[in-house]
């Protein structure tokens, strides 16, 4: 069989980096070909020569057989070649339905005037035909979750019936239930003979859904095998280049007193009646579905937000916070969920991002003590192992995993003594997650009390020392060690099950 | 210099990346020099010594407003008051410094301090109505531009303020050897900034403000604060570029300073501050400010005429700002 | 959030008070400059009502002393806000008040807007003045509206600025070529007919600009010797006339005379001249005779300025106005430009505004 689209030695570079390097892959019609690799590995990059967003500084590109030169996604999308991008990018201000046909306006007959009954009428049918539920063609942009709009993506470049579709990343916002909508769909289009790439950190998602595994490393094609004959073992240690032992290298430790209480807090319309406790020397993993009010709940614990009620309670004095300054005064730290909203300041560098929190201490006089602040930093980029060519490169150019341990660097200098995780290895690689986990465990071992939030099911029970699960906007359930299991944190996380609590104490 | 192949470059790749990245990080340079290379073969006066000085003296009164506005452009705001405030404190200090009105004649420098006191009210309340008020820089400062601008004009009934004393006309007209004053006011400015931003966590904290206020207020940061402060030392700037101006000129009116915001904000950019926020230099916008004001001198000496004048400046600037990013 | 509210308002007024106690702190002493004129003009306003009401009250002492029946003047001026404006007002109401007891005056503000104007006057010819003065705030847009007038039999006077076409109005005014003229001929005789001058013009395209330019243009075309060498806008600003000056010297051209449009620029120049050191070299005229303008003349710093009679102009369109409302044929008039030189500049003090 012919492939619809061929990359041949592709070289692709950035100031200081080599992106891609002579990479060679093919793409046949009705199979789903997944691209492994670490953060920084190149698949996205490689994944946007391909879509014609990037062009390549070495190398051909064939479209069924014919050289190409895509200068733009417009040039890809007229070759056949479109793309569901990780980062979402919808026009809030517009709805749904003009969202989807954007550039695509159906009209009446010949007169450029847009047809709004038309493009609902459409609208509706391709959720129908795609099985999607509950999204009103006419809702403005700005009103969907995360969720939903991660799925009016995809609807855009279902609309547009291409003959390959780049998927990056398509899962890292939706829950399990519109996961599997997307698997049935790529099973449609596989059927109507399209090729389609897939990109995922999920492994099991990868070998439930495709034919053929690329895997790469530092820019370099390492190798392509059927999914068939491959296992996640042997594609993990060919991401990482080295076997990779345990990923939830969680240390026993024995839990000491009570580092911070949350009494009763409460937010009209996000939480109510939230009372937990966390330990020193444990991780306490936070549960539940997305929408359940978890990231609220810290960040109003760390001041972002106001509490209409209840109080926070830290080495058993009540502690006023009314901002992040108050709350890192008194020990707190917040690893944020959303990297490039609140975590990095991405027009700055690895120091400056590094010691932000925590320049008070690297000053005299208000002048910043650079040599202190230079050792600081490198200290960081070595002990969390950040893979960058100096400390003055712009967080803007590191990868996603190595961005993370920016985030995370920031706050260890920060010296807190209570340090909240917020989803920490959200849509980064497998040998990054290792590495934080491990900085994690360490943590709890050095006597912090670490505080979790986490949607990954296997991550919140390898690294919990004890679970609290939320559903919308309440605390649920508590679960010891000895109680650990999928099933009981999903039933609370659904609310079929509810802890005998009362008034929100927790039984201990 | 446009035609160097696209990825021919990176820090592996030996002597043709070393040009590249001369290039990308230092376009603007590369545009002054050329700017003033053609000049000094156009005009035989260009590189003159006097030439020379005169213009920087020229350039230095743009020259402090445009790094008070690379401060407000650095965390992601602007300020369209600076040329009221200029007018307004020209007045304010030339009141108490000239001779029409012995009964309020002052010393000098307290009558200095009362027009940076009187811009540094202006720059709190922009800070405070921008902070506090959550409007945008744009129009809060729109709205001052006009308020500050009637202020001086009621402060002097829309009259010039003459005949100073002998002590103020020296701020403006004076010398230190064979160095005009304002020239030193600016290159003292010009420290204290490069101080301010590369040496204090003022700096640091203003980078990161413009570059990602949320990220900035999650790190513990007192995000209004260092706005209003930002403002404030703008709003400052401009008061003392205004006072110098008023010296120079032997005259102080309600009139001055009008568009000088645009000329500030021309500088920075040109000198490769981002309108939005979190990237800037001291230096670069000094060589904006150069660019500015040697395009403007150069043109003279050439006796190009004044609507040529017009066309040439704006694409100068443009093919400026282009070669710059570029190469980026 | 109300909190927030409550601050930015008091911010505000903070502000605002501010604002007060700055001319209060110029206070005592600059406020004696200050406020005068501010007091001036307070004052005025009542004294405008007196002047509009005053007719009806001298009525029967006019037709006593067996005069025509009653004339009504309907004026428009560009916008009260502006000095000079004010200033011809109050020049025509005492031009009325001392001149024609029998004329009913009325003064409205044209706000700067052409449209406002526009509609004044189709209110004046619904009323039936007699006579319309206007100073135009738009040379091209009141074209229509005085024309409108001028079919209604009402004669209409356009008083210091013009309107662009002839449509049988009668200007009573300065035309700026000729201040342009006045200009170029002082600068190009003190120098003895010989020599390079420079010209600092007003904002390109300004209508002002374009008759000063056009003015001295022609006359330098009378003058073969007389090169001029730089010509560049200084846009009425003493700060760019200043640096302009300053990059001509530069060059190390001779320049022995300056033109500029207005005293602003002219001041500038002298200020860049005074730090070459070539004051008394370098022969300056500018135009219009500010204070600023004639306190330099009379220090002998300036050479000369040139006076626009606004009060001539004022006096005369009321003049025109009342004439042509009693029938009689009245035909456009230039109100000459004077020159100022240290000579007369004392007898200027009390002409300016």
């Amino acid at each position: 069989m012919e492939p619809i689209y061929s990359l041949k030695n592709i070289t692709k570079e950035f100031p200081g980096v080599l992106a891609l390097d002579d990479v060679s892959v093919d793409f046949y019609p009705g199979e789903v070909h997944a691209i492994c690799g670490e953060n920084g590995a190149g698949k996205s990059t490689l994944m946007k020569v391909c879509s014609g967003m990037y062009m390549p500084d070495g190398g051909a590109l064939y479209i069924k057989g014919k050289k190409a030169h895509l200068r733009s996604i417009a040039d890809g999308l007229k070759n056949g070649i479109s793309m569901v991008h990780q980062e979402l990018s919808p026009v809030p201000y517009m709805t749904v339905a003009e969202n989807i046909y954007l550039g695509h306006e159906p009209t009446l007959g010949a007169v450029p005037i847009v047809s709004k009954i038309q493009l609902i009428h459409k609208t509706r049918d391709l959720f129908e035909e795609m099985k999607i539920e509950g999204i009103n063609p006419k809702s403005m942009m700005y009103e969907l979750s995360v969720a939903e709009t991660q799925l009016v993506e995809i609807a855009k470049v279902m609309m547009l019936n291409s003959d390959m579709v780049i998927m990056d990343e398509p899962t890292s916002a939706i829950t399990d239930r519109e996961a599997e909508l997307l698997f049935d769909m790529i099973e449609d289009l596989k059927r109507r003979g399209i090729a389609i790439a897939y990109i995922s950190h999920k492994m099991d998602e990868i070998f439930r859904i495709s034919d053929k595994i690329t895997v790469m490393r530092d820019g370099k094609h390492v190798g392509t095998h059927l999914a068939a004959d491959t296992n996640t073992h042997d594609v993990i240690t060919m991401m990482v280049g080295r076997e990779l032992t345990d990923i939830y290298p969680k240390l026993e430790t024995q839990a000491g007193g009570v580092a911070m209480q949350v009494e009763r807090l409460s937010k009209e319309g996000l939480f109510e009646d939230i009372t937990f406790n966390v330990r020193r020397g444990e991780i306490l993993g936070i549960a539940g579905l997305m929408g359940a009010g978890r990231t609220e709940v810290v960040e109003t614990v760390f001041g972002l937000r106001k509490a209409d009620s209840g109080k926070v309670v830290i080495d058993g004095k009540p502690a006023v916070i009314k901002s992040p300054r108050d709350a890192i005064k008194k020990g707190l730290a917040l690893v944020t969920e959303d990297r490039k909203g609140t975590g990095l300041v991405l027009t700055g560098s690895i120091k400056e991002n590094v010691t932000l929190a925590a320049l008070d201490k690297y000053k005299k006089f208000g002048f910043i003590k650079k040599r202190s602040e230079i050792k600081a930093t490198d200290g960081q980029i070595e002990s969390l192992r950040i893979k960058t060519p100096s400390r003055n490169q712009l967080v803007a150019n590191l990868s996603g995993g190595n961005q993370q341990k920016v985030v995370l660097a920031k706050w260890m200098l920060a010296d807190a003594d209570i340090i909240i995780f917020d989803e920490p290895t959200r849509g980064i690689d497998v040998g990054a997650k290792a590495e934080i986990h491990s900085l994690m465990s360490q943590l709890a071992a050095d006597g912090k009390a670490v505080v979790m939030i986490s949607s990954e099911m296997p991550e919140v029970l390898g690294m919990s020392d004890r679970i609290i699960v939320l559903c919308e906007g309440r605390v649920t359930g508590e679960i010891g060690k000895e109680e650990f299991s999928q099933k009981t944190i999903m039933e609370y996380a659904a609310g079929i099950r509810t802890a005998n609590t009362e008034g929100g104490s927790i039984v201990q | 210099m446009m035609k160097i192949k696209p990825g021919s470059g990176g820090a592996t790749m030996g002597g043709k990346a070393t040009v590249k990245k001369i290039f990308s990080t230092y376009g603007i340079i590369v545009a002054f020099v050329v700017i003033v290379v053609v000049m000094s073969i156009l005009s035989k006066h260009f590189l003159k010594a006097d030439n020379l000085m005169n213009l920087i003296r020229q350039v230095s009164f743009n020259g402090m407003i445009a790094i008070g506005m690379t401060f407000v452009i650095m965390t992601g705001g602007i300020d369209l008051s600076v040329g009221s405030v200029v007018a307004l404190a020209g007045v304010i200090t030339a009141s108490f410094q000239t001779t029409d009105k012995p009964e309020q004649l002052m010393m000098l420098i307290p009558a200095i301090l009362m027009g940076l006191l009187v811009s540094a009210i202006c720059g709190l309340a922009n800070g405070m109505l921008i902070t506090k008020g959550k409007l945008a820089p744009f129009i809060v400062t729109m709205g001052m531009m006009t308020i500050v601008r009637g202020i001086a004009m009621v402060y002097v009934n829309g009259r010039p303020i003459v005949n100073f004393t002998d002590a103020f006309k020296v701020v403006g007209g004076g010398y230190v050897g064979p160095i005009p004053i304002p020239v030193i006011i600016f290159a003292v400015v010009i420290v204290i900034s490069i101080l301010l931003l590369n040496f204090l966590t003022f700096g640091r904290h203003v980078k990161s403000v413009g570059g990602n206020e949320a990220a900035a207020k999650a790190a513990g940061l007192n995000v209004d604060g260092i706005k209003i402060k930002v403002y404030v030392l703008n709003s400052v700037l401009a008061g003392l570029a205004g006072i110098a101006l008023a010296s120079r000129v032997n005259a102080a009116q309600s009139i001055f300073g009008e568009g000088y915001e645009l000329d500030a904000i021309a500088a920075a950019v040109i000198g490769g501050t981002s309108m939005s926020g979190g990237v800037g230099t001291i230096w670069g916008t000094v060589i904006g400010t150069l660019i500015i004001g040697i395009i403007s001198n150069g043109l003279d000496l050439l006796n190009v005429s004044a609507y040529y004048q017009m066309i040439a400046k704006g694409l100068i600037i443009l093919v400026a700002v282009l070669l710059d990013r570029k190469n980026k | 959030m109300k909190k927030k509210r409550v601050l930015v308002l008091v911010m505000v007024v903070v502000f605002v008070a501010f604002g007060l106690a700055a001319c209060a702190s110029g206070g005592d002493a600059a406020a004696t400059a200050t406020e005068a004129p501010a007091a001036d003009a307070a004052a005025e306003a009542p004294a405008a009502d007196a002047a509009t009401e005053a007719p009806a009250a001298e009525a029967p002492a006019a037709d006593a002393g067996g005069s025509d029946e009653t004339i009504v003047i309907g004026c428009t001026l560009q916008d009260m806000t502006n000095e000079f404006m004010v200033m011809l007002d109050n020049v025509m109401q005492d031009t009325v008040a001392a001149e024609f007891p029998n004329v009913e005056y009325t003064c409205l503000d044209g706000q700067a807007q052409p449209e406002t104007q526009i509609s004044q006057i189709e209110g004046f010819i619904t009323k039936g003045v007699d006579a319309i003065i206007i100073s135009p705030a738009d040379a091209n847009a009141l074209i229509p509206a005085v024309q409108q007038a001028v079919d209604a039999g009402i004669p209409v006077i356009c008083c210091s600025s013009n309107i662009e076409q002839d449509v049988g109005q009668v200007w009573c005014g300065s035309g700026n070529e000729n201040g342009g003229k006045m200009l170029a001929e002082y600068i190009c005789e003190e120098i003895g007919g010989k020599g390079n001058v420079v010209l600092f013009r007003g904002p390109m395209g300004h209508f002002a600009e374009i008759g000063r330019t056009t003015g001295v243009e022609e006359v330098l075309a009378n003058y073969p010797d007389v090169n001029l060498i730089y010509d560049q806008t200084g846009n009425w600003s003493r700060e760019e006339g200043m640096s302009l000056m300053e990059n001509w010297l530069q060059t190390g051209e001779q320049i022995d005379g300056v033109m500029a449009e207005n005293d602003e620029m002219a001041l500038g120049a002298l200020v860049a001249i005074e730090a070459a050191g070539k004051l008394g070299e370098i022969k300056v005229c500018g135009l219009d005779a500010i204070k600023d303008a004639l306190d330099s003349v009379k220090a002998g710093v300036m050479d000369a300025t040139v006076f626009q009679d606004s009060v001539g102009q004022a006096q005369n369109s009321v003049r025109l106005a009342v004439k042509a409302a009693q029938g009689e044929q009245v035909e456009t008039m230039d109100i000459p430009f004077e020159l100022v030189t240290i000579e007369n500049v004392d007898s200027y003090y009390d002409r300016i505004a």
